[in-house]
């Protein structure tokens, strides 16, 4: 039975402090806490004895490296996700999560990595539909849409709440995920990476979001490889490595460079950092260098691409030129038409105007056939690249499965496809290097990784990389812009297409920007400047 | 604040406990269950669940006879299953096979009889080739509709089933039709060379058997081979498969042509080597359950064939129970379907307990 003081689903005064003092209460008893939880999925030890505390009105960092275990313990907290041992315990002693239902209820609400809004649906209505599977109390469209329209309010953002959600921006998106969380009653909020994907605009304003609800009351754990936003908007800090918590205080004390240390453990943190701007610097210092790829031959050309995208701006009149050697960097907030780009580039979507070429031939609308010219594509979404049901080895090999050295007699021979698997694995860091695990065992980083590796394994003429640092950590992410500028420096034509500036910047030769579907400005390398490209990237260029 | 955690409603409460048992539940506790509930069906109707349960047995591998039955019903529902899997690991829904073996059982049978004078290994031949083009032809619009205009093929083969089955039924009345079957019409007699041969004298086991093994052996080799697994990415990753030279038309047209070339050749096998004549309902539900045994079989060689042998067991044994205790013939089909529900689901338990031993986990 419900408790008879507050029915579940009930709208949110609830999720602000009952007469307490709002902001961060560094000795309050905790609100929720991981007590030694531990967590084995198959041979791999996700979680050793981990503890947490989250006390009220706080944001409560948790940064670790791709697979030391931060998804994990998030889902746990949130009831989603059974520890094997260990507790989780809510309000103090006592309240044990049985389920992710029964946390709905007592107010821990989750935002997952992967965003879980239906996308046919509003907002009001994935709220009722939330309300439905958790057992909750039914209620009407109309107090659905109060609670939904009363949640927004409180966390001050303006949400067009009654559209398909799919329709909404990815931050949109992000934002409505929070405020439904807030409209079940949560006063705890679990987010798990919610600036993976963001662009700097939208990370700030998201950021500021989470702050002003903590200091409202609302406490939060906050997953993250941004390790800028730690001291940014954190109270408390939890360092994760495989596993383990190896390092936990206050947020203030420790600098991005300690805290990178400390995720990375023995490794040279320095390389882990994303401030290491190889490329860039190389283009600023050595102008000569920039002269030298200018003359190299173009290897990608576009030409007049125009192409209509379901629930995107489509593109316009985009033409691009990319020298062998030449990291082209492609800028823009989210949602720019930045997908049917890349899609177009590498031929996997037929443009109605336009064409493009790798070293003089035609590949438009021709994936197959750029593959085979030396085309590597990494999409922004890694389920896209990702086959979860097969092996590993099976993906590390996808797009070349029928090379003479892999196949006999028309079969598919499983020793040299392992050996070529265990060599992607080992340059690009993929953990477990077992060639015969299924990759839904993977963690998300490392599914990254893995797709990254087998894309840029093979000698290449172009590469086209969507955010392909999304939801990697430091560490991996420096490995993968190295491979990256070593496949430029191999020849290869590289555009890099990215919301997140800083990776724009740490590797661009030449910058353009992409607005509502068109290039609007474009930037040398040797002339970047963070004023320019924010102006365009806001449409004021 | 007190933590305020729901206990649910007694529904809710029941679910939970379900859900918390699945995985864990045995193979043998999921059969024991079925067996149970059938022995429950055949006391209510006075039976001795014992004696039923004997003649099931015996029905199906009692004695060489017997055995061969058990054999003769696996072949069809093979050849269709083993012909389907390249479609559906490519996440392509045909469910035409009903119509598809309806039709090639018509072309092999109007071929066999127009050219009823040549030699047995070319009568042979000829009724193959026919069979196998029917269930092709047959195929042919529901695919190009689904390759090329994207006409859902579940809907089209589907309903192209129906179209199949009183065509055939009308022409049995009609062209076919062979004076002196009033009530059930068929068509004449095969001649004796367009026969398939005994291969075990003293049963109707035929040489189509041979045509099962042969199958399932190229079935292996697609699911190794390059161009398979390519198929098998475009079933869940469409963009990664055009990568890898993939074609969508390509994949939908060529999958559909093959089971339905392996559907039209199941119908020639009935006919050329169970009946000896064309009959309406030749199809007889060999078609739906060829799906069912491809999906149970794992879409892989050898679980099919495995599947498909206990298929046959139950079909051949059912019969044996319905001779052995008098029960009606619909009861003997209702506790085959139990066996099979309950061989099925315990199936897909211990594969879930599988993927769950290999660790998914988390993002």
């Amino acid at each position: 039975m419900v408790g008879e003081d507050r029915l579940p689903g009930d709208p949110v005064p609830e999720a602000q402090p009952a007469g307490g003092s709002p902001g961060p209460q560094p000795d309050a008893p905790p609100v929720l806490e991981a007590v030694g939880v531990g967590k084995r999925f198959g041979a791999v030890v996700a979680l050793d004895a981990v503890d947490l505390r989250l006390r009220p009105g706080q944001v409560h960092a948790l940064v670790g490296e791709n697979g030391a275990g931060k998804s994990t313990l998030a889902l746990m907290l949130a009831g989603a996700l059974r520890p094997d041992s260990g507790q989780i315990l809510l309000d103090g002693a006592g309240g044990v999560l049985p389920n992710r239902g029964a946390a709905i209820a007592a107010g821990i609400g989750l935002v997952p990595q992967a965003l879980s809004l239906i996308g046919e649906l509003t907002l009001v209505e994935n709220h009722l539909l939330s309300l439905a599977a958790s057992g909750m109390r039914r209620r009407s469209r109309a107090d659905a849409r109060r609670q939904v329209a009363h949640a927004a309010a409180l966390a001050e953002v303006e949400l067009p709440i009654d559209r398909r959600t799919r329709d909404l921006a990815f931050a949109q998106r992000q934002l409505g995920e929070v405020v439904l969380a807030l409209a079940q009653g949560a006063r705890v909020l679990l987010l798990d990476e919610p600036t993976a994907a963001a662009g700097p605009v939208e990370a700030d304003h998201l950021l500021g979001r989470v702050r002003a609800l903590a200091d409202a009351g609302t406490s939060v754990v906050l997953v993250t490889h941004r390790l800028d936003e730690v001291a940014r908007v954190a109270d408390e800090v939890t360092v994760l490595r495989a596993g383990h918590r190896v390092h936990h205080g206050r947020a203030g004390a420790l600098g991005p460079h300690q805290l990178a240390e400390l995720m990375v453990g023995e490794r040279a943190a320095d390389e882990a950092m994303p401030g290491a701007r190889t490329g860039n610097e190389r283009a600023r210092q050595g102008g000569s260098a920039l002269d030298t790829r200018a003359r190299a031959p173009v290897r990608l050309r576009a030409q007049g691409l125009s192409a209509a995208a379901n629930g995107g701006p489509g593109l316009h009149d985009v033409s691009l030129a990319v020298a062998g050697g030449e990291v082209l960097g492609v800028a823009g907030v989210a949602g720019s038409g930045q997908r049917v780009l890349a899609e177009t580039l590498v031929g996997l979507c037929r443009p109605a105007r336009g064409t493009v070429t790798v070293d003089g031939a035609d590949v438009t609308g021709a994936p197959a056939a750029a593959v085979t010219r030396g085309v590597a594509y990494v999409p922004d979404d890694r389920a896209d690249g990702v086959v979860e049901t097969h092996s590993l080895a099976d993906n590390a090999v996808v797009l070349r499965a029928g090379a003479p050295e892999l196949t006999r007699a028309g079969l598919r021979l499983r020793r040299p496809a392992e050996a070529f698997a265990r060599a992607v694995f080992a340059r690009f860091g993929v953990h477990p290097p077992e060639p015969d695990l299924p990759a839904a065992a993977l963690s998300g980083g490392n599914r990254q990784k893995l797709m990254v590796g087998r894309e840029l394994a093979s000698r290449l003429a172009v590469v086209v990389a969507h955010g392909p640092t999304q939801g990697l950590d430091v560490a991996a992410a420096a490995v993968l812009r190295r491979e990256l500028r070593a496949a430029a420096d191999a020849g290869a034509a590289v555009v890099l297409i990215s919301t997140d500036l800083d990776e724009v910047l740490s590797l661009a030769d030449r910058v353009m920007v992409l607005v509502g579907g068109r290039l609007v400005d474009e930037v040398p390398g040797a002339d970047i400047d963070l004023a320019r490209l924010g102006r365009a990237m806001a449409g004021l260029a | 604040m007190t933590p305020r955690v729901p206990r649910g409603l007694p529904a809710t409460r029941v679910l939970r406990a379900v859900r918390a048992l699945r995985g864990t539940v045995p193979v043998w506790v999921v059969v024991g269950a079925a067996v149970a509930a059938g022995a429950v069906l055949l006391l209510a109707v006075g039976a001795d669940p014992v004696v039923g349960y004997r003649e099931i047995v015996l029905g199906a591998v009692g004695d060489r006879y017997h055995l061969g039955e058990t054999v003769v019903r696996a072949v069809p529902v093979a050849v269709v299953a083993l012909g389907v899997v390249p479609a559906l690991r490519a996440r392509v829904f045909t469910i035409g096979s009903e119509g598809q073996l309806a039709m090639g059982a018509l072309a092999s049978t109007v071929a066999v009889l127009a050219l009823g004078t040549l030699p047995a290994p070319l009568l042979l031949a000829v009724g193959a080739l026919a069979g196998v083009a029917g269930g092709a032809l047959w195929a042919l619009p529901a695919a190009l509709l689904r390759g090329y205009a994207r006409v859902n093929e579940i809907l089209s083969t589907l309903l192209l089933n129906y179209v199949a089955g009183f065509g055939l039924l009308w022409l049995l009345r009609t062209a076919l039709r062979e004076p002196g079957t009033l009530t059930t019409p068929s068509s004449a007699d095969l001649p004796e060379a367009g026969r398939i041969p005994t291969l075990l004298p003293g049963t109707r086991l035929h040489w189509g058997v041979v045509l099962v093994l042969v199958a399932a052996a190229g079935l292996a080799w697609w699911v190794r081979s390059p161009r398979g697994f390519a198929l098998d990415v475009y079933g869940t990753h469409p963009a990664l498969a055009a990568r890898m030279g993939v074609r969508p038309a390509g994949a939908v047209v060529s999958t559909m042509l093959v089971g339905g070339a392996a559907a039209g050749l199941a119908g020639w096998v009935q006919v050329a080597g169970v009946q000896g004549r064309l009959y309406p309902s030749v199809a007889g539900g060999l078609g739906f359950t060829g799906l069912v045994v491809a999906l149970l079989g794992g879409l892989r060689p050898a679980g099919v064939l495995g599947v498909a042998l206990i298929f046959g067991a139950l079909a051949t044994g059912a019969e044996g129970l319905q001779v052995g205790t008098g029960v009606p013939a619909s009861l003997a089909t209702v506790v085959q379907a139990l066996l099979l529900g309950g061989v099925a689901l315990s199936a897909a338990a211990s594969h879930r307990r599988l993927r769950r031993g290999a660790g998914e986990r988390p993002g």
